[in-house]
């Protein structure tokens, strides 16, 4: 996972198990749909943070755990984590 | 249309039985996902960008009324509402939740549907012309071709670890409406001496290397096809690369090897094999093709009522003139659903939509619908006396967009909205040109134009053979658009060419405005096509009308 670094924060996240649903590792230390209790990684700390979430993978609370890069404040900088975060409503106009 | 019979229906309960115990073995942590995860492809589930995908086969692109209705209902009840017809005349669901994979596959077997051969590297789900067995240009119906093969295919326990996904498409008409020339291996069905039989390409595709199929044999009796197929394969299982994701697609044994070796290995490979094991029986092949023959209630005489066909509705006559297609049988037409409302994804369809659809089916043509690889739907048989109330029915639901085979008729993928492979979103550009283009007298001015758009190299839209391609690119974090121009996926298919450095989201239709307007000022007649007057020019006119000064970065 800790292969070429670019960037000095960062969030995990990963799919819900079950249903599938983007989410990710909050500062609770527990898995939420929510971004905005994210837990904002330093870089130095990425290591613990790794080992963590990987226990979770194995008790199934996360499926296919990755961390991106972020600002100090949690505000995604990749375009791909944006449209992830939001999920897609591409439809709204004709499902509703 | 095929009806499985009962060996069918014990493999697909077997599967889905099969399936559910590996899915519950999953949940409780029996299986990790390394594991897993070549299980759930071989059964066409997915993890895209925001959730689970399921990729649910539709053989030859042919459903009944009571599957799309079935699908409607899957779609409200496990996912949210609607699904996305693709290139490979399959639909996907972009939102189900693991647990229930087993409630749907079951919902699915109940109207003889799966979602096997989907995914994973076996020989996928084949594809046919979408007007099979509905035209006059027909040497034969491909459709009973593909259903032996799907047969042959399915679960082939030598071709289930293939070195990469095999696609095959088939075609019974001189005319490729199937884009044979860009699959794995393309067949076109022929006839000689009054015997049928199979012109046979092989390794084209498209991706990131993107090829013409060439050709292997000029003429395979059809009796043979399965062993000659079956000698392919095995050439390729045994010879095709397993170290490089991104070389071991047969395009690149072909390529590497050159069509002359590779013909050699084949032939020897056929000429060794027991042929007889594979020869199609007669009988077999006749049982199979009752199966695909026109409904018998075309065939009773209907007389045309002129005052119905003349309906003096402008949006009408604009329909019937762009959307349908001459019927083999008198007095009937081919309709064609146009899933590219302005504004909207291509190819995407609401519950609500294809419930309608099943009703007007029902109603207007048979019970029958086709899925075309453009992404848009047909109702195969419909009476002309007919077409004015079921263009009304399609009307209300947002189904009677006429732009079929014009600019705003895209093909496209996913992109970014969806795919976790994706490098750029492809829907919004797709979004744009049709709002851009929307009025249709400038459409039709415009005339035939295919334009393709794809999220990334991997080419799920077909932008290698667009008349117009767009490639989304990821440049430093942000969206840009590679234009390619003069590409085809017909007889004569053709790769596109790139026009020079590539377009911000912002620029893009600015872009393609400046190269249609180089079309319009270049072609010789109305009647002359973009890729006529491209093939006529090339790329130079076009590029000068896009990068002449202007200093872009590559």
């Amino acid at each position: 996972m800790t292969k070429k670094i670019r960037g000095n924060y960062f969030i995990f996240t990963g799919n819900n198990l079950e249903n599938g649903n983007v989410i990710y590792f909050s500062k609770k230390k527990k898995w939420t749909k929510n971004i905005n209790q994210a837990v904002i990684v330093k870089k130095d700390e990425l290591q613990e943070y790794e080992k963590l979430v990987g226990i979770d993978e194995k008790d199934c609370k996360v499926l296919n755990p990755y961390f991106f890069e972020s600002n100090v404040n949690g505000e995604i900088i990749s375009l791909r984590e944006k449209i992830r975060s939001k999920g897609t409503n591409l439809l709204s106009k004709m499902v509703n | 249309m095929y009806k499985y019979d009962v060996k069918d229906k014990i493999i697909i309960s077997h599967r889905v039985k099969q399936f559910r115990e590996q899915i519950q073995r999953r949940l409780k942590g029996h299986l990790t996902e390394e594991e897993f995860k070549p299980l759930r492809l071989m059964n066409g589930l997915y993890l895209q960008l925001h959730a689970y995908m399921l990729r649910i086969a539709i053989p030859y692109g042919e459903l009944s009324s009571v599957q799309i209705a079935r699908l409607a209902k899957i779609a409200r009840k496990y996912d949210r509402g609607y699904g996305h017809f693709t290139t490979r005349q399959n639909i996907q669901l972009n939102w189900p939740k693991l647990v229930d994979i087993p409630k749907i596959l079951d919902e699915l077997s109940e109207v003889e549907m799966h979602a096997i051969q989907t995914s994973g590297n076996c020989i996928r789900n084949i594809t046919a012309d979408h007007l099979a067995g509905l035209i006059k240009d027909e040497i034969a119906d491909p459709r009973p071709w593909c259903e032996i093969l799907r047969k042959w295919s399915t679960f082939h326990p030598e071709f289930s670890f293939l070195p990469r996904k095999f696609k095959i498409a088939i075609t019974g008409s001189q005319h490729d409406r199937a884009a044979i020339k860009v699959h794995d291996i393309g067949l076109r069905i022929l006839k000689k001496n009054s015997k049928i039989g199979f012109e046979v390409f092989v390794g084209g595709g498209q991706g990131r290397s993107p090829h013409i199929a060439k050709l292997i044999n000029s003429f395979v009796k059809k009796d043979e096809i399965l062993s000659y197929l079956e000698a392919i394969l095995r050439v390729y299982n045994e010879f095709g690369r397993r170290d490089n994701i991104y070389k071991a697609r047969i395009k690149i044994l072909v390529n590497d090897l050159g069509i002359e070796k590779f013909k050699k290995l084949v032939d020897k490979e056929w000429m060794n094999m027991e042929k007889k094991k594979f020869l199609i029986s007669h009988k077999e092949e006749k049982k199979i093709k009752h199966y695909f023959k026109l409904p018998e209630g075309l065939n009773k005489k209907k007389g045309l009522d002129l005052k119905k066909i003349n309906n003096g509705d402008i949006n009408f006559k604009r329909w019937v003139t762009q959307n349908t297609l001459e019927h083999k049988v008198e007095n009937f037409s081919i309709v064609v659903i146009s899933l590219k409302p302005v504004g909207l994804p291509p190819g995407d369809m609401t519950s609500e939509q294809m419930e309608k659809v099943s009703q007007i089916s029902n109603k207007y043509s048979f019970n029958e619908i086709r899925v075309t690889h453009e992404q848009n739907l047909i109702l195969p048989h419909v009476h002309k006396n007919d077409l004015f109330d079921v263009w009304k029915l399609l009307d209300r639901a947002n189904l009677s967009t006429p732009n079929i085979g014009l600019i705003s008729d895209t093909i496209c993928c996913p992109g970014m909205d969806y795919c976790g492979l994706a490098t750029a979103r492809s829907i919004p550009i797709s979004k744009k040109i049709t709002e851009h283009f929307k009025k249709y007298e400038q459409q039709g001015s415009i005339g035939d134009l295919k334009i393709k758009i794809s999220g990334c190299i991997n080419a799920c839209g077909h932008h290698h053979v667009g008349n117009i391609g767009i490639l989304g690119l990821d440049r430093n974090g942000e969206e840009y658009y590679q234009i390619t121009l003069g590409g085809s996926a017909t007889e004569k298919s053709s790769i596109g060419k790139i026009v020079g450095p590539s377009f911000s989201s912002e620029e893009i239709i600015q872009a393609i405005d400046k190269i249609i307007n180089v079309y319009l000022l270049k072609r010789k007649s109305k009647k002359e096509t973009f890729l006529q007057t491209f093939n006529k020019i090339g790329l130079e006119p076009f590029k000068k009308k896009l990068y002449d000064n202007k200093s872009k970065k590559n």
